[in-house]
């Protein structure tokens, strides 16, 4: 895990300083403040996910035991269950908001949620007992570095760090457990002008791949085109 | 385009096997039946270990002379200073924990190995004691498991000689009743395979047989103030008589290898689970629950047949 972690923080590193590269290459043949005019400045995302991190931190690897409750004797008569079939939103669904501070730099955020839903059925009759449910919810502020920024094309990178909660509901009882939350982005790339699409791969709350859509807000670009053609 | 394609096929395919991924339900069918299976061993054992033993080891200092007595408390009873109160009636104060009482155990100025010899263990179950008695009880969080009959309040464990039938034994009654409550209750016959008296119980095999009651308090309020909200009991037959034996010097490995019985666990609002226990191999125990069978090894806690 470790050895994951120190790869990310080196990939990053190496993709910031290519960017930065190639922006003091640009600068020279560009005015500076081009970018202002000329790429958007802010940005929406709707994601989806892979789930299966989630899923391993909400569940682990252990299994339903009732191996346990031998000293809990008020435990005795509750109902014995297995566990069926297991509904899930399918996907880790992402909403992402990003304002670009300077060229390569964007600061945002991203809201991220997953709900798992398990059937259990009595042991012995086989009828439905009740529906427990998991529900991992996240709020993480976010950096991105976009080390390509074209038109039509944006490369970049980027880290989350925040706060998630786990929604537990057992037997209708529910428990909150708080936890710290984070996405690596090591490589994403989005693609389109007004409406984009965009596909990132790395490791966190959002999934080791997430692929969506996304809206740009170009308002000075706008404005701009507003007067040229005025 | 090819690649993209290929790129999230296996992105979708990779949601769908976390979606449907889950881990198998290996709880065997007779768990709980083993679970309760194990609390009345835990029980007995604890009666076994801590109160029969302890009196039997008491025994060999009571009937020591001056020299013995003191090797003897050194090896069992270093950490307790054993005054006797009035004739026969000796208190233990607990030398490791503020000199407190702990119990006391009423010879009736007679050795255990006597015919007619009735010994009694006396202890404070329930922390609402003058001197703040912990034994007896089992914090568990917001549970409180008695191992006594009654919430609070002096519980006596008597051990009566009883004459054996078989020439080379030795037999006592074990016996401990709740005078509240007509479900608590620890009938026993203790039967050990000896002619000589012992200085503990673990030295040879030994057999118990008759029958007795557990009952578990259920407390959801403080853990100082006993407010019992609901009530377990865990009734048990031994059908055929329970071998024990322990690998001396080492209680943990107490193990029951031979007899069977019936178990009931049930409380106050008519729910009942029977269970089924018999002797397979050592080691290994049988359980039937719910109409099904099941042999656990009780050293791993898995199902092995």
């Amino acid at each position: 895990m470790r050895t994951i972690g120190v790869l990310g923080a080196l990939l990053l590193f190496v993709e910031f300083v290519g960017a930065q590269t190639l922006d003091s290459a640009q600068v020279s043949a560009i005015d500076k403040n081009f970018w202002k005019t000329s790429l958007p400045r802010h940005e929406l995302q709707w994601g989806v996910g892979c789930p299966l991190l989630e899923e391993f931190i909400i569940y682990g690897m252990g299994s339903d035991d009732l191996s346990g409750d031998f000293d809990r004797p008020h435990n005795w008569f509750d109902k014995e269950v297995y566990r069926g079939s297991r509904g899930t939103t399918l996907f880790n669904w992402s909403f992402s908001y990003l304002y670009r501070v300077c060229k390569f730099l964007w600061v945002g955020a991203d809201v991220t949620y997953i709900g798992f839903y398990d059937v259990y059925y009595d042991k012995f009759t086989h009828q439905k007992a009740y529906i427990n449910s998991d529900q991992l919810l996240t709020f993480m502020p976010k950096i991105r570095f976009s080390y390509l920024n074209r038109k039509y094309v944006t490369l970049y990178s980027g880290i989350s760090c925040g706060i998630g909660w786990v929604i537990h509901s057992e037997k209708k009882e529910v428990n909150v457990v708080t936890n710290w939350a984070f996405q690596a982005t090591a490589f994403g790339v989005k693609a389109g002008t007004s409406w984009f699409g965009f596909a990132e791969v790395g490791l966190g709350y959002k999934g080791f791949g997430v692929i969506g859509l996304g809206y740009h807000f170009n308002r000075q670009n706008r404005q701009l085109f507003k007067r040229n053609s005025l | 385009m090819r690649k993209i394609k290929l790129v999230l096929s296996f992105f979708c395919l990779l949601c769908v096997l976390a979606g449907c991924w889950r881990q198998e339900d290996t709880v065997p069918d007779t768990q709980r039946g083993y679970n309760i299976y194990r609390a009345c061993q835990t029980w007995s054992i604890f009666y076994i270990t801590n109160k029969v033993d302890l009196m039997m080891k008491f025994n060999s200092w009571y009937v020591a002379n001056n020299q013995e007595r003191n090797t003897i408390k050194n090896k069992w009873f270093r950490q307790y200073d054993i005054v006797e109160i009035e004739h026969g009636v000796f208190s233990f104060y607990d030398m490791m924990n503020r000199y407190e009482y702990a119990f006391s155990i009423n010879t009736q100025g007679k050795s255990m190995a006597d015919e007619d010899s009735h010994w009694t263990y006396r202890w404070y179950s329930g922390n609402a004691s003058p001197k703040n008695q912990a034994i007896g009880y089992w914090w568990d969080k917001d549970m409180i498991i008695c191992s006594s009959f009654r919430g609070c309040g002096w519980v006596d464990l008597h051990v009566d000689r009883e004459v054996s039938d078989m020439p080379l034994e030795l037999c006592w009654r074990v016996s401990m009743a709740e005078k509240d409550s007509l479900h608590s209750f620890i009938d026993w016959r203790l039967d050990l395979q000896s002619a000589e008296m012992p200085q503990t119980l673990f030295e040879g095999d030994f057999y118990i047989s008759g029958s007795g009651c557990y009952k578990y308090v259920e407390n959801y309020n403080s853990a100082w103030h006993v407010d019992c909200e609901t009530e377990t009991y865990l009734k048990y037959e031994i059908r055929s008589p329970m071998c024990w034996y322990a690998s001396i010097g080492n209680v943990d490995d107490l193990c029951w290898y031979g007899g069977s019985m019936d178990l009931e666990a049930f409380d106050l609002q008519g729910n009942a689970l029977p269970v089924k226990a018999e002797y397979v191999k050592p080691k290994n125990v049988k359980i039937t629950y719910k109409g099904v069978s099941q042999v656990w090894n009780v050293q791993s806690g898995r199902v092995v047949e």
